[in-house]
């Protein structure tokens, strides 16, 4: 067994189950009219072959453990453009490209792990899809943390709604980690909805369970510009500058322009450009280069609105902002470049 | 929203008797009796959207979709067309799903394309790639695919809806069957164009 705690025997046994095409472990999310994932653990009687069942009844959760980190590689690897996923935002941050490289540790303590290669399409064949590999996860050992993948899994497959029904409620019981994990992936999902006053207060809630995490506290602090919330704005800030006191790597650029949108005062709500604010509302935060980037198009316009009574109706279908007086609007989006260039 | 084709002719079932339920208990109950017209709505979208898209595949996404809607939502969410959008969620959804697999080369039942094969003639392995590009045609070409192919309805009918004259709809009946890489029979020519006279 591996240091991380994997078996390239039983890896490589699991990878022979799930290429048998009458496998039932990828099978179990296409069953019938159960329309949500079961909290009661498969039993070795329900799956259909003997390498199966002997793997569960041997190996229940070590494969459940392999399963999930499969379905984890599989989500972080949709492309970022495609879809602002929560895993892929928190492994584009300094923090998390630890745990990305950690994950490519375990990879290689069982390089003969054909599961994981075939799921990086190394090999010909069809890999599971990120959300069967976790739902097979959840089905072998249900834990909250494989029912989050489920989640996290469907929101990207634009299935919020059955995403959000996984993670609404936290038991009482719970840990201040799971917590943190629960109200980030709650807030990643009402987003998705277009949700965003309940996305910002999810993520102000993930902010208040971690000392040490900041992916939760830049959400709510963008959350809150796009919502025109100077208040909680600035108390998201603080609070990103407790948890994340750097300026550098992706987290400190983010955190730079975000809080360059509430001093200047100037970009509001999230309307920066339409296009900035359309990003913003429909996925989580881009990143900052993707911000700079959207600013230095040139369609930033500067008017001090921060005040109750010029705060534009954030309906469904408008971008929020007066739009800018035709003939020369500042470019307010190079100024923040620049600054930050300095 | 209006089900004009609940057979039942009752008029729209309440949201407060749904919304706020169980995903499972909704989507039993759905199962059991088709009472918020789900069927209907879905024929009406794909009919409004001019999609050839299974009915029986549709239906069953979209059930999942109102099922879910109604544990997640509230009443004020519950406006008029609650139904309709989650009905065009789950097609807009299939619609992607049917992309991105064909993209990525995955496996397919070809009973998930039998009516767009049948109307094309198109054998069984061509249908997801069919799908796709039809799909991918502007809505008014699909329209005018539909009004003449479909409803089997005469070329000036198409003008008088606005969809243009004898030249651009002939043009666009011959892109549909292009871009799904059938070549169009005499006798599935617009009417008044099959040689009769």
């Amino acid at each position: 067994m591996s240091e991380q705690g994997f078996s390239p025997e039983v890896a490589k046994l699991l990878a022979e189950a799930l290429e048998d095409p009458t496998s039932g472990l990828l099978a179990l999310p296409k069953l019938g009219k159960k329309i949500r994932p079961s909290e009661e653990p498969l039993q070795p009687h329900q799956l259909d072959t003997s390498l199966e069942r002997f793997l569960v009844e041997r190996h229940r959760e070590e494969v459940a453990k392999l399963l999930y980190r499969a379905s984890q590689e599989g989500l972080m690897r949709i492309p970022l453009v495609e879809d602002q996923g929560h895993w892929k935002v928190v492994l584009s941050m300094d923090r998390c490209r630890r745990r990305r490289e950690r994950l490519r540790a375990e990879r290689a303590g069982v390089e003969d792990l054909e599961l994981l290669d075939r799921h990086f399409g190394t090999t010909s064949g069809f890999p599971p899809t990120p959300y069967e590999l976790a739902r097979a996860s959840h089905a072998l050992h249900p834990h909250w943390s494989s029912r989050l993948q489920v989640a996290l899994c469907l929101r990207s497959e634009d299935r919020p709604r059955e995403a959000l029904v996984l993670v609404r409620h936290t038991s009482t019981s719970a840990s201040n980690e799971q917590r943190f994990f629960e109200h980030t992936a709650r807030g990643a999902i009402l987003h998705r909805l277009g949700k965003i006053a309940e996305a910002r207060d999810e993520y102000r809630q993930a902010t208040r369970r971690t000392e040490t995490r900041p992916f939760a506290a830049v959400c709510w602090l963008s959350n809150s510009i796009l919502l025109a919330d100077e208040p909680e704005a600035r108390a998201a800030s603080e609070s990103l500058e407790e948890v994340a006191p750097w300026d550098v790597g992706e987290v400190g650029e983010s955190k730079v322009v975000l809080r360059a949108l509430i001093d200047e005062r100037t970009i509001v709500p999230g309307a920066a450009s339409v296009r900035l604010a359309r990003r913003l509302r429909t996925k989580l935060p881009p990143t900052s280069i993707e911000i700079l980037d959207i600013l230095s198009q040139g369609q930033a316009w500067a008017t001090p609105r921060w005040s109750r009574e010029s705060r534009p109706r954030m309906g469904a279908g408008g971008h929020g902002g007066t739009p800018p007086a035709s003939g020369d609007p500042p470019r307010r989006g190079r100024v923040i470049r620049a600054s930050l260039l300095k | 929203m209006a089900h004009p084709d609940r057979l039942d002719g009752s008029s729209d079932p309440s949201p407060a008797d749904w919304i706020g339920q169980p995903a499972e208990v909704v989507y039993a109950r759905l199962l059991e009796r088709d009472e918020l017209g789900i069927e209907a709505t879905c024929r009406s979208v794909l009919r409004d959207r001019a999609l050839l898209l299974e009915l029986s595949v549709v239906y069953a996404e979209a059930l999942r979709e109102v099922a879910f809607e109604c544990e997640i939502a509230s009443l004020e969410d519950a406006t008029d067309g609650w139904i309709e959008h989650s009905v065009v969620r789950a097609t807009d959804r299939l619609l992607d799903r049917q992309r991105s697999e064909e993209d990525a080369g995955l496996p397919f039942d070809p009973e998930d394309y039998r009516i767009l094969r049948g109307i094309f003639g198109l054998a069984p392995a061509e249908g997801r790639r069919a799908s796709v590009h039809f799909h991918a045609l502007p809505t008014r070409l699909r329209r005018v695919f539909q009004v003449l192919i479909l409803d089997d309805r005469p070329l000036a009918d198409a003008t008088e809806l606005g969809l243009g004259k004898t030249p651009e709809l002939l043009q666009a009946i011959l892109t549909a069957f292009e871009a799904v890489g059938a070549t169009i029979s005499p006798e599935r020519m617009p009417l008044g164009l099959r040689g009769e006279g």
